[in-house]
C-alpha cells in the first residue's frame, strides 16, 4: 500500500488530457494493429502541422513494462496515421498537450475470456461452491458455549 | 481459560469475520493500482499462482495455530516455539496495530468524502484558502480542503468509536457486523461493476485485465507485485487470523476455512477488477499505484463523468469503502486486544479502553492537518507525510518480515512436520506443505525483501533522495526533514521495543504456572 500522494494526484487529473493551442480531435475508434488517422487543429481550427507526436503505452505502469513511442509528425493536412501497437489507454502527447485514448483489441480476445471465466469459476464458483456445503452444515461445534 | 474463551455461533460468522478482515481497502482499490501497474494482463497469471503457492498456505498455517492452542498470536506462537515466538506475535500485533492507526485516519477521511459526495464534491473546482489564493479541481480541492479542517481528527475518532462499539462483546458483536458488512460489500460491489460493464468501453477494460501478456511476465517485477499484493491483500503476517481461529472449536477444519476465506477474498477482488477496470478504460485514466489515488482522485473523478447518478454512485463507492475498511480495521482491534486480555487476564471493556486511547492519539498523530506545503509541491499536511513515512516502513517491510520470522520459526523450530500433523496433511500433500512453509515462501519473502530494500539503497532514503535534497512528493520543506528518520525510529521503536517489553512482562498465564 505504498502511498505517495501529491504528485500521484495532481498525475491522476490527467484523465482527458491538457488544453493546449493544438488540439486532437476526436479520434475514430482505435483498433490495436490497425491503422488510424489523427487529426490536430490549432485553436483557431486551422489544420495543425508539423506537430510530433508520441504515444506512451502503460502510462504510469512499472518502468520495465512502460513503452514510449514516436508516432510521427503531421502532415500538412494536419493529418497522421497511426498504428497502436498494443490496447489499452494510451497516452498521446505532442508539444504542448496530451490527450488519454483508448486502443480496442482487435476482435474478442479468446484467451483473455478464458481466464476470466476459469477464474471466475475456481474464485466465485469455488466461494459458492463452499457456502453452500457450509450452509448445509451451519454450526461448528454444539459442545461449545456461545460466545461470551 | 479455554473453556471461558467466546467462541464463533456459526461457520458463517467466522468465515464472514475472517474474509471481512482479509477485504479491505487493498482489495477494492489497491488492487486495481497494483494490476495496472504491472500490466494488467501480465498481472493477473503471476496473481492466481501466487494465491495458491503463498497464500493458501499462510492462511493455513495461522489458521491451525489459532485453533490447535485457542489462544492470541503471541501465545500461540510462544506455546509452539517458546519466548522468540511470543516476541514475533507481539511484534506482528504492533505493527497491525500501527498500520490500524493511520488505516482508521484514512477511513476518517472516507467519511469526509463520504459527506462531500453529497454535494460539494461533484463541483468541477472549490476555493482553496488553506493553500493559496486559488482555487483547486475536485476531487483534490475537496480532499485537501477536507484534511487541513479539525473536521478529519473529530472523523478518525468517529471511526475509532465504531470500532470500539463493534469489537465491545468480542466475537457477538463481530459476528452481528460482518453478517450486515460484508454481503452489502458484494452487493454494492456488483452494483458498481453492472454500472462500469454498461459504459461505453468498459468490457474492454476487462479484458485487459485477463488478457494475458507472455512478454510482460517475464518481467521480475510483475512477480514481485504479484506476491506482495497476495500477501497484504489476505491480511497475512498480521496475526489476526490466528486470533479470529482461536475462537473456533478444537474440531474445526481450519483447511476448509483457509482456502474458503482466501478464495472469498480473491473472488471480491476479481469482482472489484471488473467494476475498476471497466471504468478505467470507459474513462481512458491512466492511474498511478497509489492506493490514496485511486481511492479519493481517480475512481471519484471516473465517477463525476457518469452521465447520470453521479451523487447516488458517490455514496454508494464511499459507503462501500467505509464498510470494506470497518470490516478489516475490526479484525485489527481485535487482533491486538485478544492478545492483551490472553496474557493479562483484564476484563475487555479495559482492553478495549487502552486500545482506542493508544489508538485514537495515534491516529490524530496521522490526521493532524498542519499545513506545511502551501504550494501543494508535497503532501500538502503534515499527517499524510507521517502517513506516507510510516506505512512504507510498517506495510512494506513490517508484514513481509513477520510473515519471514513466523515461517521459520514454525517451520524450522516448531518443526513443519508437527504442523502438517496439525493441518491432518498426509502423504504427497504433507511433503508439499512442508516444502512450502519451510523453504519456498521463506525464500520468496527474503526475495521480496530484498528487492525493497535494494530499490531503497539505490534511490536514496524513502522520503529523501540520496541523503541529500527532500523528494518533494514525500516532504514538502526542509523544515520537516527529520521525519524521513523520526517516522521509522518511532516505528521501531513501538512495534521492536513494545514487542520485547511485553515479551518480558509478566502475564496471569505466567504466574499461575509458577503458582
Amino acid at each position: 500500500m505504498s502511498i505517495r500522494v501529491a504528485s500521484s494526484c495532481l498525475l491522476a487529473l490527467l484523465v482527458v488530457g491538457v488544453a493546449s493551442a493544438t488540439t486532437l480531435q476526436e479520434p475514430p475508434r482505435l483498433v490495436d494493429g490497425q491503422s488510424a488517422a489523427l487529426s490536430f487543429v490549432t485553436e483557431a481550427g486551422a489544420p495543425a502541422s508539423g506537430v510530433a507526436v508520441t504515444a506512451v503505452y502503460r502510462e504510469n505502469a512499472h518502468a520495465s513494462l512502460r513503452k514510449e513511442v514516436a508516432v510521427g509528425t503531421t502532415n500538412a493536412a494536419g493529418r497522421l496515421d497511426w498504428t497502436p501497437e498494443q490496447a489499452g489507454v494510451v497516452v498521446l502527447s505532442w508539444d504542448g498537450g496530451s490527450r488519454n485514448v483508448k486502443v480496442h483489441h482487435d476482435g474478442t480476445p479468446v484467451l483473455g475470456v478464458i481466464i476470466a471465466a476459469l477464474a471466475g469459476l475456481l474464485l466465485v464458483g469455488g466461494s459458492a461452491w463452499f457456502f453452500a456445503s457450509m450452509l448445509r452444515q451451519p454450526t461448528l461445534d454444539e459442545s461449545i458455549p456461545p460466545s461470551t | 481459560m479455554s473453556s471461558n474463551r467466546p467462541a464463533w455461533a456459526s461457520r458463517l460468522g467466522f468465515i464472514l469475520a475472517a474474509s471481512g478482515s482479509a477485504i479491505g481497502l487493498g482489495n477494492i482499490v489497491f488492487f486495481g493500482a497494483n494490476a495496472y501497474q504491472f500490466g494488467g494482463g501480465a498481472f493477473y497469471l503471476p496473481y492466481l499462482i501466487a494465491l495458491f503457492v503463498v497464500g493458501i498456505p499462510v492462511m493455513m498455517l495461522e489458521f491451525a495455530l489459532g485453533r490447535s492452542t485457542r489462544k492470541a498470536f503471541p501465545a500461540a506462537m510462544k506455546q509452539a516455539v517458546g519466548a522468540p515466538g511470543e516476541f514475533v506475535g507481539w511484534w506482528a500485533l504492533l505493527n497491525a496495530s500501527v498500520i490500524c492507526a493511520y488505516y482508521v485516519t484514512l477511513l476518517g477521511w472516507v467519511v469526509l468524502m463520504l459527506f462531500g459526495a453529497f454535494g460539494e464534491l461533484w463541483k468541477p473546482s472549490v476555493p482553496t484558502p488553506e493553500y493559496a489564493p486559488e482555487t483547486l479541481p475536485n476531487p483534490v480541492g475537496y480532499f485537501f480542503n477536507a484534511l487541513a479542517s479539525p473536521w478529519a481528527l473529530v472523523a478518525a475518532l468517529f471511526v475509532w468509536l465504531l470500532n470500539v462499539l463493534i469489537c465491545s462483546k468480542g466475537t457477538k458483536s463481530i459476528e452481528a457486523a460482518v453478517k450486515l458488512f460484508v454481503p452489502a460489500m458484494w452487493l454494492m460491489m456488483i452494483v458498481l461493476v453492472i454500472r462500469g460493464l454498461t459504459l461505453e468501453g468498459g468490457v474492454d477494460g476487462v479484458l485487459y485485465l485477463f488478457t494475458p501478456d507472455f512478454g510482460a511476465m517475464g518481467q521480475p517485477e510483475v512477480w514481485r507485485g504479484a506476491f506482495s499484493q497476495i500477501f497484504f491483500s489476505l491480511s497475512l503476517g498480521f496475526g489476526l487470523l490466528t486470533a479470529y481461529a482461536s475462537y473456533l472449536p478444537k474440531d474445526a477444519n481450519t483447511n476448509s476455512f483457509a482456502i474458503q476465506t482466501s478464495l472469498l477474498n480473491c473472488a471480491f477482488e476479481y469482482v472489484a477488477g471488473f467494476a475498476i477496470f471497466s471504468m478505467l478504460f470507459a474513462f481512458a485514466i491512466v492511474p498511478k499505484a497509489s492506493t490514496l489515488a485511486m481511492s479519493f482522485f481517480v475512481l471519484p473523478q471516473g465517477i463525476a463523468s457518469l452521465p447520470t447518478g453521479v451523487t447516488a454512485f458517490g455514496i454508494l463507492f464511499f459507503v462501500l469503502l467505509l464498510v470494506a475498511g470497518l470490516s478489516s480495521s475490526i479484525s485489527l482491534v481485535e487482533g491486538l486486544s485478544s492478545a492483551l486480555i490472553d496474557k493479562f487476564q483484564i476484563p475487555r471493556k479495559r482492553c478495549l479502553t487502552l486500545v482506542f486511547i493508544f489508538g485514537a492519539l495515534g491516529s490524530v498523530a496521522f490526521a493532524w492537518p498542519k499545513v506545511i506545503d502551501g504550494g501543494l509541491g508535497g503532501d500538502g499536511t503534515l499527517g499524510l507525510t507521517l502517513l506516507d513515512l510510516v506505512d512504507n516502513k510498517a506495510f512494506g517491510y513490517g508484514l513481509l518480515l513477520v510473515g519471514l520470522a513466523e515461517c521459520v520459526l514454525l517451520a524450522w523450530f516448531h518443526g513443519s512436520g508437527k504442523l502438517a500433523e496439525v493441518l491432518g496433511t498426509h502423504g504427497t500433500l504433507k511433503t508439499v506443505f512442508q516444502a512450502l512453509v519451510g523453504v519456498i515462501i521463506p525464500a520468496a519473502l527474503v526475495l521480496l525483501l530484498g528487492l525493497s530494500f535494494y530499490d531503497e539503497l539505490n534511490a536514496g532514503m524513502y522520503g529523501l533522495q540520496d541523503g541529500g535534497p527532500v523528494k518533494a512528493d514525500v516532504i514538502g520543506t526542509d523544515e520537516y526533514q527529520f521525519l524521513a528518520y523520526l517516522a521509522p525510529l518511532a516505528w521501531a521503536a513501538i512495534t521492536v521495543g513494545g514487542a520485547l517489553a511485553l515479551t518480558m512482562m509478566k502475564g496471569r498465564d505466567d504466574e499461575e504456572t509458577t503458582a
